[in-house]
C-alpha cells in the first residue's frame, strides 16, 4: 500500500525529473514550482525562478518581431482555457538564446474544480522546426524544378508528383491525379519498358536511362529518366521515385551534331591532357583509313609523323597555356605506314569547373595544298635559276654583242672621216646613229641583267655632288632648250659637297629620268628639285624629284612601267622609242642605294618622279661644301678665254679661225708640256686638247693639269679633240680627267655645241640657300623650228617651199608639202591637197625633177 | 612603174627607198593611214600603182589592215585576180614570227627585213613586173 505522503513524493518526483519542462503558477501568475527540465530550458534556478512572475522566467518572445510575446493569462486563470504558443514564438533563456518551443498553459483544478493556479508544460522543439522549413524548401525545389517528380506506391498509384509533371506532358495535374501506372500505359503515355522499370524498383532495382514518352497531343518525347525504390526506417520498399527530364532539345542537338561532325571532311579529335583520345570524328575512317575504335583511347602520338611531334607537342603546349586557335602544319599516320598532310587548329576544352581538361584537334588535309606548294616552290626555284641563268647568258651575250658592234660603229666613224659624197655621208651618218642606240640598248640590258644575276656592285667613291648635277644638267640643256623646254633645278646647298657613292650609278638614274622627261614633254617646263632628308652622323639622304608637263601616265600604266621591257603602252616605243628598261635599270640602282623610286603622274599632266638615295659623307669635310659659293661661276657674255692645244699647224689655224666667228679668244700650244706650262701661267675657261702629240701627250697633259687643280681647287673644262672615238677610249679621257671630247674632223657647229655645252652660267642665290642652275640662252637654230611655226598663209607655204626646192632641202620640202595639204584639206580645195599630197610623197624620195614639176602645177593652180 | 611604199622607221624607209626606186617612181608615205589615202588617190586619179610595199608595224594603221584595205576596195571595183596591185610585206620581225599563211595570193608576197636586193629582184621579175 501506498500512503498519501508516498503517493505526493512519487508525483512529486515524476514531475519534477519528466523530460518536459513544467511550470506551477499561483493565481497571481507567481511561479510556485519549476522541474528540472524547466530549469535547464530557462537557465533559471529554481531558488531564483520561486515567487517570479511568469513572463519573467517563462519569457516568449515573436522571432520575426523580435518583441516580447506575452498570453493572456486572465484567459486561462480566470476563464480556464488552454493555451498554447503561436508559431514563430520563441523562448528567451536566461542567458539570452532563443529556443523554439511547444507549449501549452491550462489551469490547475482543485479537487473542488476550482481554478489553484497554471500549469505550464513547454518542450524543445528547434530541431523539428528545422526539419519542416529543409522539407519545405525541398518540395518547393521539387515543385519548381523542370524534372518531372512522380512518387508511386507499390500498386503504381501516384502518391506525389510535382506540378510540372503533368505539364510536361501537356496533361492538366487534375486529369492524371487518379490514373496508375498502369492506365498510363494502356494510354500510350509510357511504354512497357517504364512498367518493367517500374516492377524492377520494387524489387530494389534502381535504373537509369532514357526513353521515349507520348505528349497528350501524340507528340513524342525522349525522356531521361532515373527510377529508384523508397524504403522506410525498416528497410522495407514503400514506394518507387521516378525523376524525368525532357531531353528532347538536347537530344536533337546532339544528333545534329554528330551529324555534323560525322559528314565532316575535317577530322575532330578529342585529347584528354595526358595524350589519350577520347573521342574521334567519324570523318577519320575516311581520311585516316583507321576504325574509330581502334584509336580511341590511343596516346595521340601514336600517330603522329616522327619528324612532326616536336611541332605537335609545340602546339599542344601552347594551347594549353592559353592560346586557343593555334595552327601547325603535322603529318598524320593514313592506314598502316603511309602519311598524310594535314592542318591541326587546337583549342583548349574545360570541365564542369572551369579547368582544362583537355584540347580539341581540328586537323584538316591539306595534301593537295602541300603537294601545290612543293611544285610552286620548286617551280619558282626553277624559275629563278633559269632567270639567273638567263641573265648570265645576257650578261656574256651582250658583251659579245658589243664587241663587233664598237668595231662597227667605229668603222662607221673612220670612214666618215674619208672623203666622202654627200649621199655616202648621209648614209653613213644613219648608220652610226643606228649602231650608237643598239649599243645603248645593249647597255640597258647588261645592265639589267647585271642587276638580276647579282652582278652590279655600287662603288664607294668620293665625288663632288654638286659638280655631278651640273654636268648631268648640262647633258640635257641642249636637249631640252632644242624643244623649247625650261630646264631649271634647285638644289639645297644643305648637302655636303663631296659625298661618298656611285656618282656614275647615280648620274645614270638622273639622266634616265630627266631625259625621260625632255623626251615625253612637248611643251612647258622640266623641274628638278634636289633636298635633303634625314641627316645622321655620316649618313645623308638625298631626296630627287623630276617634274615635267608633259604626256604624262594614267594610273594603270604606272603599273606596267616598272617592269622590264615595258613603256607605257607599245605604241609609245614607236613614237618615241628606247626600250623601256631605263625605268627598271633606274628603280634598282635607287634601290640598291637604299631608297625608293616612286612616279606620280596624271594623263596629259605630266609626271613626277621622286626618289631619294642615301650616301654617306665625312663629317669632317663638312665646311667645304660652304664654299660651294665661290665655286664654278662661269660667264658666257664675258670674255671667254680657250686653250687650243694642237700639234698641226693647219689645224691650229682652222681652231682658232672657228673660235673666232664665235668671238671666243684663244691661245695655242703645240703640245700637251708646252700647254701645261701656259695652264700654269694664264687664267682659261676651257682647253681644247689633242691627244696624240710629240713631247708630251694630251692625256698625260690632262692628268697634270689636274693634279695642279688639286691645290687650287679649281676645275677647267677639258675637252679632247681626237680623230680616235672608240667608246674604251673616250672612257679612257674621261678617267685621265677629260671633260668631254669632240671628233676630227671638226665641224663648227659641234664645236660651238661642246664649248656652249662647258661654259654656262652657275648662278648662286645665297639668300635662299638655293643653287640655281641656268643655262645661259645660246641661238641654236634646229630643222624643225619651221614646223614650230604655224604657217597660214599659201602665200608664205609657196614662197618656203620655192626657197627650200632651190636650196634641194627635202625635209623643209616635206615639212611644207605637209601644212599645204592640211591645209587645203581644211578648206576642202581637193586638187591643191592631191597636188600637196604628191609632193609629199616625192619629197620623201628626193626626186628633184618630179617635186619641181609638181610645184610648177600647184603655181597654176591660182590660189 | 607606180611603186608605193609604207614605211615609218626612217632608216628602213630610206633603205627600202634606195632599193625600189630602181624599179620605178615611189611614193613614199609614213603610215598605214598615209597609204591607204595614197592608193585611193590613184585609183581616183586612174593611175593606180603596180606594186606596194608595206610594214607590218606601222602607227595608226598597220601594214596588214592597209593589205587588208587595198584588197577590199579592188573587190568593190571588180578587179579581176591577175590585175590586182601586188603586194610586198616586211617586217623587222623574226620569221618565225610571221605566218606566211597570211600571204597565200599570188600578188602578196612576204620579205623579212632588212631586204634582200636580190630576192626583190626575183619578186618582182615573178610578178611580172618586169
Amino acid at each position: 500500500m501506498v500512503t498519501n505522503k508516498k503517493i505526493d513524493n512519487f508525483f512529486y518526483n515524476a514531475v519534477k525529473s519528466t523530460g518536459d519542462g513544467i511550470i506551477f503558477i499561483d493565481l497571481k501568475g507567481k511561479i510556485i514550482f519549476i522541474n528540472n527540465a524547466a530549469e535547464k530550458l530557462t537557465g533559471w534556478d529554481e531558488e531564483e525562478a520561486i515567487g517570479k512572475d511568469l513572463f519573467e522566467v517563462f519569457k516568449t518572445i515573436n522571432l520575426i518581431t523580435q518583441k516580447d510575446y506575452s498570453i493572456s493569462l486572465e484567459s486561462i486563470l480566470d476563464e480556464g482555457n488552454i493555451e498554447g504558443l503561436r508559431k514563430g514564438v520563441a523562448l528567451q533563456t536566461y542567458d539570452g538564446r532563443e529556443i523554439i518551443i511547444s507549449a501549452s498553459i491550462s489551469p490547475m483544478l482543485g479537487d473542488d474544480d476550482i481554478i489553484q493556479g497554471g500549469v505550464i508544460v513547454f518542450r524543445e522543439i528547434t530541431r523539428i522546426v528545422k526539419y519542416e522549413e529543409q522539407l519545405k524548401r525541398l518540395s518547393t525545389i521539387i515543385e519548381q524544378s523542370t524534372a518531372l517528380t512522380i512518387l508511386w506506391d507499390l500498386n503504381g498509384n501516384i502518391i506525389y508528383s510535382n506540378i510540372k509533371s503533368a505539364r510536361i506532358m501537356e496533361y492538366e495535374p487534375a486529369e492524371i491525379e487518379n490514373c496508375t501506372i498502369y492506365d498510363l500505359e494502356k494510354n500510350g503515355v509510357v511504354n512497357k519498358q517504364i512498367i518493367d522499370v517500374f516492377n524492377n524498383t520494387k524489387e530494389g532495382l534502381e535504373w537509369r536511362g532514357e526513353t521515349l514518352l507520348k505528349k497528350k497531343n501524340g507528340d513524342i518525347i525522349t525522356a531521361y529518366i532515373r527510377a529508384f525504390p523508397i524504403r522506410n526506417e525498416n528497410q522495407k520498399i514503400i514506394s518507387s521515385a521516378f525523376i524525368v527530364e525532357d531531353i528532347t532539345k538536347a537530344k536533337k542537338m546532339e544528333r545534329d551534331l554528330k551529324r555534323m561532325t560525322d559528314n565532316m571532311q575535317d577530322l575532330i579529335c578529342i585529347v584528354d591532357i595526358n595524350g589519350s583520345i577520347q573521342y574521334l570524328s567519324p570523318s577519320n575512317n575516311r581520311v585516316l583509313e583507321i576504325s574509330t575504335e581502334k584509336r580511341i583511347s590511343n596516346k595521340v602520338y601514336e600517330f603522329i609523323h616522327p619528324d612532326d611531334l616536336r611541332p605537335f607537342q609545340c602546339l599542344c603546349e601552347e594551347c594549353l597555356n592559353g592560346a586557343d586557335g593555334v595552327k601547325r602544319e603535322v603529318r598524320l599516320l593514313k592506314g598502316n605506314s603511309s602519311y598524310i598532310w594535314t592542318e591541326i587548329l587546337a583549342n583548349r576544352l574545360f570541365d564542369d569547373y572551369g579547368k582544362i581538361s583537355g584540347v580539341i584537334l581540328v586537323a584538316r588535309e591539306i595534301e593537295k595544298r602541300k603537294k601545290a606548294e612543293a611544285e610552286l616552290k620548286s617551280a619558282k626555284e626553277a624559275a629563278e635559276s633559269a632567270n639567273k641563268a638567263k641573265s648570265e647568258f645576257l650578261a656574256n651575250m651582250s658583251h659579245e654583242i658589243r664587241t663587233p658592234l664598237n668595231g662597227v660603229i667605229g668603222m662607221t666613224k673612220l670612214t666618215l672621216l674619208t672623203d666622202l659624197s654627200n649621199e655616202q655621208r648621209e648614209n653613213l651618218e644613219i648608220a652610226k646613229t643606228c649602231a650608237d642606240s643598239l649599243l645603248g640598248v645593249i647597255n640597258s640590258i647588261l645592265d639589267l641583267s647585271k642587276i638580276e644575276a647579282g652582278k652590279m656592285n655600287l662603288e664607294k667613291i668620293e665625288f663632288d655632288f654638286y659638280e655631278l648635277i651640273n654636268k648631268t644638267l648640262k647633258i640635257h640643256y641642249f636637249s631640252s632648250k632644242n624643244k623649247g623646254l625650261k630646264l631649271q633645278s634647285s638644289i639645297s646647298n644643305n648637302i655636303p659637297r663631296l659625298l661618298i657613292g656611285d656618282s656614275n650609278r647615280l648620274q645614270q638614274v638622273l639622266n634616265n629620268l630627266i631625259g625621260n622627261a625632255v623626251k615625253f614633254t612637248e611643251t612647258g617646263e622640266i623641274n628638278i628639285y634636289v633636298t635633303e632628308g634625314l641627316i645622321e652622323q655620316n649618313r645623308i639622304r638625298i631626296e630627287f624629284s623630276i617634274i615635267d608637263t608633259g604626256i604624262g601616265i594614267s594610273e594603270d600604266e604606272i603599273k606596267n612601267l616598272f617592269k622590264s621591257f615595258s613603256q607605257a603602252d607599245s605604241s609609245t616605243t614607236r613614237k618615241y622609242g628606247g626600250t623601256g628598261l631605263g625605268l627598271v635599270i633606274s628603280k634598282q640602282i635607287v634601290e640598291m642605294m637604299g631608297g625608293d623610286l616612286e612616279l606620280k603622274s596624271e594623263k596629259g599632266k605630266g609626271s613626277k618622279f621622286n626618289f631619294s638615295i642615301v650616301l654617306d659623307y665625312q663629317n669632317e669635310k663638312k665646311e667645304e661644301y660652304q664654299s660651294i659659293n665661290k665655286v664654278n661661276t662661269f660667264d658666257v657674255n664675258a670674255n671667254t678665254k680657250i686653250l687650243v692645244v694642237e700639234d698641226d699647224i693647219t689645224n691650229q689655224k682652222i681652231i682658232t679661225n672657228i673660235l673666232k666667228q664665235k668671238g671666243y679668244e684663244s691661245e695655242t700650244a703645240e703640245n700637251g708640256l708646252a700647254a701645261l706650262k701656259m695652264f700654269e701661267k694664264g687664267k682659261y675657261d676651257l682647253i681644247l686638247m689633242d691627244i696624240h702629240m710629240p713631247v708630251m701627250d694630251g692625256i698625260e697633259a690632262t692628268q697634270k693639269i689636274r693634279e695642279k687643280e688639286k691645290h687650287t681647287e679649281t676645275h677647267v673644262p677639258i675637252i679632247a679633240v681626237t680623230a680616235c672615238v672608240f667608246e674604251e677610249q673616250k672612257e679612257k679621257f674621261l678617267m685621265a680627267g677629260m671633260d668631254g671630247y669632240i671628233a676630227k674632223p671638226l665641224e663648227f657647229r659641234k664645236v660651238y655645241d661642246i664649248i656652249e655645252q662647258f661654259i654656262f652660267k652657275i648662278k648662286i642665290e645665297d639668300k635662299n640657300d638655293i643653287v640655281s642652275s641656268n643655262m645661259s640662252a645660246i641661238n641654236y637654230r634646229t630643222k624643225d623650228e619651221i614646223q614650230n611655226n604655224l604657217i597660214t598663209d599659201y602665200k608664205i607655204i609657196l614662197d618656203k617651199l620655192e626657197i627650200a626646192i632651190k636650196n634641194n632641202n627635202m625635209s623643209s620640202i616635206e615639212t611644207l608639202a605637209q601644212n599645204l595639204k592640211d591645209k587645203a584639206a581644211e578648206e576642202e580645195k581637193n586638187n591643191l591637197k592631191n597636188i600637196a599630197f604628191k609632193l609629199l610623197l616625192t619629197a620623201r624620195n628626193g626626186n628633184i625633177e618630179v617635186i619641181k614639176d609638181l610645184f610648177k602645177t600647184i603655181e597654176q593652180q591660182n590660189i | 612603174m607606180k611603186i608605193l611604199i609604207a614605211e615609218d622607221d626612217f632608216t628602213s624607209r630610206k633603205y627600202v627607198i634606195k632599193l625600189l626606186s630602181e624599179y620605178g617612181e615611189c611614193d613614199v608615205t609614213v603610215n598605214g593611214l598615209e597609204a591607204i589615202e595614197a592608193f585611193v588617190m590613184a585609183v581616183e586619179e586612174e593611175a593606180p600603182y603596180d606594186l606596194v610595199c608595206l610594214d607590218v608595224m606601222m602607227p595608226k594603221v598597220d601594214g596588214l589592215r592597209v593589205l587588208k584595205y587595198i584588197r577590199e576596195k579592188e573587190e568593190e571595183m571588180g578587179l579581176d585576180k591577175e590585175k590586182r596591185v601586188k603586194v610586198i610585206i616586211t617586217t623587222a620581225l623574226a620569221e618565225e614570227d610571221i605566218n606566211y599563211k597570211t600571204f597565200t595570193e599570188e600578188s602578196e608576197v612576204f620579205l623579212s627585213k632588212p631586204m634582200e636586193k636580190s630576192k626583190l629582184h626575183e619578186v618582182i621579175k615573178k610578178f611580172g613586173l618586169i
